[in-house]
């Protein structure tokens, strides 16, 4: 059959509703995730975690153990076989906990201390249960508390500075007509997507496999390959499906266990994290504390915005959730002054999160505002509005885009805003009380890069190869879309392979960025195959452009997007911070309060 | 989870022989608190019975016109039977109140009279905790507590009792069936559970290797009457933070009759026998309601984060009977 | 004399009769996905908690992580492999897909499980925690939003995904309704 891109021609695909690709295979449980991956032979590791906050593990008696039924070994810092982690990953250096069993220390309850291998699922975790760990247990602190005296400020990281200010804060705040000084504080919060963390190894001819769940392959067999010491090329980890991410599946102690024991044992092993060990081993979101100082003129506009946030980390990692720096491209004052401290406690380490800083920020930064709004009895949009800054209120760097003052008029159009009661509790609903009020966000719009490869297949169809995550969010139908529009074809003509490190570098599903990093990439090969086909006409039967064989990259049909383009393992982010990117994702929202009345 | 034997049985005295000739078995029912405290490592029997054939499985009204309800009926079918919800409406929505519609096709009557604590302690094999091993502490005393209990503990153990069904069968003086070896038995619902004193570890006062067989309530019109209102942290499928089972029977602005039972407040499904005697006979107002509940919460001990349960439990008496009292002037 | 620690059992899973050697420790959901590589039916939690291991056993949801295996034995037990007739998607499936009723798919074959059930439960006139009044002189509730959020609230879906599951159950109920008429007429 012959056939050309031109013969079927559907446009504008992209933004109508459609089923997503791998719909089908979801309602009939044909979709396959990490732990749904059969191999013959296959051994199950169940982990062991730490029972105590802070010490030394004493003793690991394994020789109980290892007599069970079908237990087959169990890897612990004394057996391990001794990993890599210096080294610098997608999104920054590993934290210590991919180091499984390097060493006796244990720096917060549930750490791994072993994993335990047998033939089943049921025998494994019996003996899990079974192994007695003895420790020296140290005095430890897991208290979070504001004003910790252990409290300090982090050095400035790819995500911002932890300090930044501007102009005298305590002397406009005294000259101010109108003061708010509150403290906010928000609970951590676990990831808990509904798969839990999973990973099925396996050495083939040479190559190690890892079926996994996780928000961007490349990242992971990279970290894979270098804490097994091994080329790049020599890993291969595919993540088909994955039962949502939310920031929490990167490289974790999971995969790394699973590899290794697949080398241990030579054969396949699938370490699958139960429910309670999601809470300390693959991050969350950290407390916070804040502390938020608004200063006002008689006319509303700010004159002091003072934003002070603190966090936990662990004791072997520092991660800061950044949630002081919204305030830095949210509002204009004559003063500003926003810092992120954190300290390091005997607790598991956090991780992103779901807008990781923005989230807990906003919300302080937004009460602080709307608390504001009432002392000086001024509209709380009108407030906001009041102290649209017209470019980084820190930075002085101008917007590429910022739409935020169009998005509370829009808002207040539709919520029908300027009618409202604003005093509380005044409307009911059935059970529930309806209040209405508002906030703005604002979040970064970056993008990776990526590379993508677009085959005109002989039948007419084509095929587009490109190692995406899918975590719930459709980007396989996007990209399914975006190629089929570029092409100008029926959208069930492109099939979309993806999450397989296999199909080369490429963004993660993280920040927001995934769906625009990779359609970038993809929008690019498939307008440079039409134009090929344009030039060649009719596709040869045998397909044009030959469609690269996976492990081997094949030049021809292989294009590459962003920068920069020869290295495999660029660092995230790529691109800069929140304020030099404006305000793409500002938005104005309705808050709908409500409490139950029965 | 360690292993275990494994016997269904179709008889109650099989059922018991079997049970008693070895210490380390455990009748299993639906398995949905049994399997997943095994998973945690709290129960490690040696062999489990599975009683979900027995004969026990049918609701039947009594000639008194109470109800004999066998001990494996599940939840769902106990919700859902006609009699059930024409006669004690407030037990079927105890019922439904419960887990969730999956769990409820599983769970039994027997079980759930027998299920476990959900305090965190208690299923945390790693740490300490009176109920689970005697003597090595109640950490929940001094750490997260916001849902133990407020009446009826000690300081040896503050744990709640976490059934709806329960709250129920307490407000209408329900009676516990059981067999053992020697014959059969009977424990009113008041009597079955066990104070907690020194000895949270011992909960109910069935006499060893019994199987409970069904649960009696005697007839009771004022439960026609009757509601129950759960309180949760989110709108459905979560264990009580407060619940209250109400039956009223108002006559001219009197009342006649009441039957209070308040649950997660304490170890037991609580039966609010001060606030009953001080309303009986006195009139059918908000403050009437307000002061007895308050007459029943006088014993209340809070611990520093569980204190707002006095004033949900107060809030729960007053609404409830107050709706009670409007459905029975409509 | 220690009591065996596994079993025999036979049990009928989507109309075919199967006989499997069982750990009594293995619950039916392991049975099913490490013994059956049924894996459609998935592990959430593992103690009952999520419902993303909901099957039918004798045609009554149930979640299968609490299930132990040997307690299956004689039972018919239905999957989410089960579900389609063929290619034909079940009514059910067929609004969850149509709806978008789902994102990472995680949870969607023990949400479709509860559901066909959960309209079953409702055809035989249960009342459930948000039905008003459970006297049967009431009649059986509307199947109204309220009601299906509260009958399906034993399936977490942690992307968020419950504007459009409650829409699809309406959906599957409102073609469930419309065939026993017109099978009625």
């Amino acid at each position: 059959m012959t056939t050309t891109t031109g013969a079927t021609t559907t446009t504008g695909a992209f933004g109508t509703a459609r089923t997503r690709v791998e719909g089908r295979e979801k309602v009939t449980g044909a979709a396959r995730y990490a732990g749904d991956i059969p191999l013959p032979d296959l051994a199950h590791g169940w982990m062991v975690l730490s029972t105590v906050a802070r010490g030394r593990i004493s003793s690991i008696e394994s020789e109980p153990v290892l007599a069970m039924p079908g237990v087959l070994a169990v890897i612990h810092h004394q057996n391990a076989p001794r990993v890599n982690l210096d080294y610098m990953g997608m999104i920054g250096k590993p934290d210590p906990i991919l180091g499984v069993f390097q060493n006796d220390r244990v720096p917060f309850m549930g750490w791994p201390v072993a994993l335990v291998l047998a033939e089943r699922p049921e025998q494994a975790r019996e003996a899990a249960e079974a192994l007695v760990v003895r420790y020296e247990q140290e005095p430890h602190d897991i208290g979070f508390t504001a004003g910790h005296p252990d409290m300090y400020t982090p050095p400035d990281s790819p995500f911002g500075p932890a300090v930044a200010s501007k102009g005298d804060v305590e002397a406009e705040l005294a000259a101010s007509t109108f003061v708010v000084d509150s403290e906010y504080t928000t609970p951590e919060e676990h990831h808990n997507p509904m798969e839990p963390h999973a990973a099925t190894a396996h050495w083939d001819g040479g190559r190690l496999e890892v079926f996994d769940s996780n928000q961007g392959s490349m990242m992971v067999a990279a970290e894979l390959a270098q804490i097994f010491s091994l080329d790049a090329e020599s890993v291969r980890v595919r993540s088909e499906h994955v039962g949502g991410g939310f920031g929490s599946k990167t490289t974790r102690p999971h995969q790394v266990a699973a590899a290794m024991a697949a080398t241990v044992l030579q054969r396949p092993v699938r370490v699958v994290m139960t429910r309670r060990q999601m809470f300390s081993t693959i991050g969350y979101r950290s407390p916070t504390a804040q502390r938020v100082r608004l200063g006002a003129d008689e006319s509303g506009r700010l004159r002091a915005l003072d934003h002070r946030s603190e966090c936990v980390t662990s004791t072997v990692h520092e991660f800061v959730e950044r949630s002081a720096s919204v305030g830095r491209v949210m509002y204009d004052a004559d003063a500003h002054y926003t810092s992120d401290r954190v300290v390091r406690l005997d607790v598991p380490t956090p991780t992103f999160m779901r807008a990781p800083g923005e989230a807990p920020g906003s919300f302080a930064l937004e009460c602080a505002l709307d608390e504001l709004a009432e002392k000086s009895g001024i509209d709380p949009i009108e407030l906001r509005v009041r102290n649209e800054p017209d470019r980084g209120p820190v930075s002085g760097l101008p917007f590429s885009s910022r739409n935020l003052v169009a998005c509370y008029e829009e808002g207040a159009r539709r919520f029908g805003w300027a009618d409202r009661d604003p005093r509380p509790g005044v409307r009911r609903e059935g059970r529930w009380l309806l209040g209405t009020g508002m906030a703005a966000a604002s979040f970064h719009s970056g993008a990776g890069p990526s590379t993508a490869a677009v085959t005109a297949e002989a039948d007419g169809t084509f095929t587009v190869r490109i190692n995406a995550a899918d975590i719930g969010t459709g980007a396989r139908t996007a990209i399914n879309l975006v190629a089929a529009d570029g092409l100008a074809v029926d959208p069930e003509r492109v099939r979309v392979v993806m999450a397989d490190s296999d199909l080369g570098p490429a963004m993660l599903a993280g920040g927001s960025m995934g769906t625009r990093s990779w359609a970038w990439a993809v929008a690019i090969a498939v307008s440079e195959l039409r134009e090929r086909l344009a030039l060649g006409g009719d596709i040869p039967p045998e397909g044009s452009p030959r469609a690269p064989t996976p492990p081997k990259p094949s030049a021809p049909s292989r294009k590459r997007s962003g920068t920069p383009s020869a290295r495999s393992s660029p660092r995230w982010p790529w691109t800069s911070p929140a304020e030099r990117s404006g305000c793409g994702g500002c938005s104005a929202s309705s808050r709908r309060a409500g409490s139950s009345t029965r | 989870m360690k292993e275990f034997g494994y016997q269904r049985v179709l008889e109650v005295s099989e059922a018991i022989s079997v049970l008693g000739a070895d210490p380390d078995a455990r009748f299993l029912g639906g398995g949905t608190n049994l399997v997943d405290l095994m998973k945690t490592g709290v129960e490690r029997p040696g062999h489990l019975v599975d009683v979900t054939e027995l004969p026990l499985d049918r609701v039947e009204v009594t000639p008194e016109g109470g109800l004999r309800i066998g001990a494996t009926v599940t939840n769902s079918d106990l919700a859902a039977h006609p009699e059930v919800r024409r006669r004690y409406p407030a037990l079927a929505q105890a019922v439904l109140a419960g887990a969730s519609g999956q769990l409820r096709n599983m769970a039994t009557v027997g079980g759930n009279l027998l299920q476990r604590t959900r305090c965190g302690y208690f299923t945390d094999v790693a740490g300490p905790c009176n109920k689970r091993l005697p003597g090595s502490g109640c950490p929940a005393i001094e750490g997260e507590h916001h849902n133990h209990a407020i009446l009826g503990a000690s300081e040896h153990c503050v744990a709640t009792h976490p059934s709806d069904m329960g709250v129920a069968l307490a407000a209408f003086d329900a009676v516990v069936r059981y067999e053992t070896a020697d014959g059969p038995g009977e424990l009113p619902l008041a009597d079955f559970y066990l104070p907690v004193g020194d000895t949270p570890h011992l909960e109910t006062a069935l006499p060893s290797g019994a199987l409970i067989t069904g649960v009696t309530l005697p007839p009771a019109p004022v439960a026609a009457h009757s509601r129950y209102r759960k309180v949760r942290e989110r709108a459905s499928y979560a264990f009580a933070i407060g619940s209250i089972a109400a039956a009223l029977d108002v006559r001219d602005g009197v009342v006649h009759e009441v039957r209070l039972a308040f649950g997660a407040v304490a170890s037991r499904p609580w039966r609010a026998l001060e606030a009953e005697r001080a309303l009986t006979g006195g009139p059918a107002t908000a403050e009437a309601f307000a002061a007895a509940a308050d007459a029943e919460l006088a014993a209340a001990e809070a611990l520093p984060h569980n204190g707002y349960k006095v004033p949900l439990m107060r809030n729960l008496v007053v609404a409830l009977l107050t709706e009670l009292t409007e459905e029975a002037t409509r | 004399m220690a009591p065996s620690t596994s079993s025999v059992i036979t049990l009928t899973i989507n109309g075919e009769k199967h006989t499997l050697p069982v750990d009594h420790r293995t619950t039916l959901l392991d049975a099913l996905r490490e013994q059956l590589d049924l894996t459609g039916t998935k592990k959430g939690c593992d103690q009952g908690q999520c419902g993303a291991c909901t099957v039918l056993i004798d045609g009554r949801r149930a979640v299968s992580c609490l299930q132990l295996a040997v307690a299956t034995e004689g039972r018919e037990v239905t999957t989410i492999e089960g579900v389609a007739e063929g290619d034909e998607l079940h009514p059910v499936q067929q609004a969850f897909l149509d709806l978008d009723g789902y994102q990472c798919g995680y949870c969607t074959p023990g949400q479709i499980c509860s559901a066909l059930a959960v309209l079953e439960e409702h055809a035989a006139g249960w009342p459930s925690a948000a039905t008003a009044d459970v006297r049967p002189e009431a009649g059986p509730p509307p199947l109204s939003p309220d009601e299906i959020r509260e009958r399906m609230s034993g399936n977490l879906c942690r992307c968020g995904a419950y504007v459009s599951i409650v829409q699809a159950v309406a959906r599957a109920a409102e073609a469930r309704t419309a065939g026993t008429e017109e099978a009625l007429a």
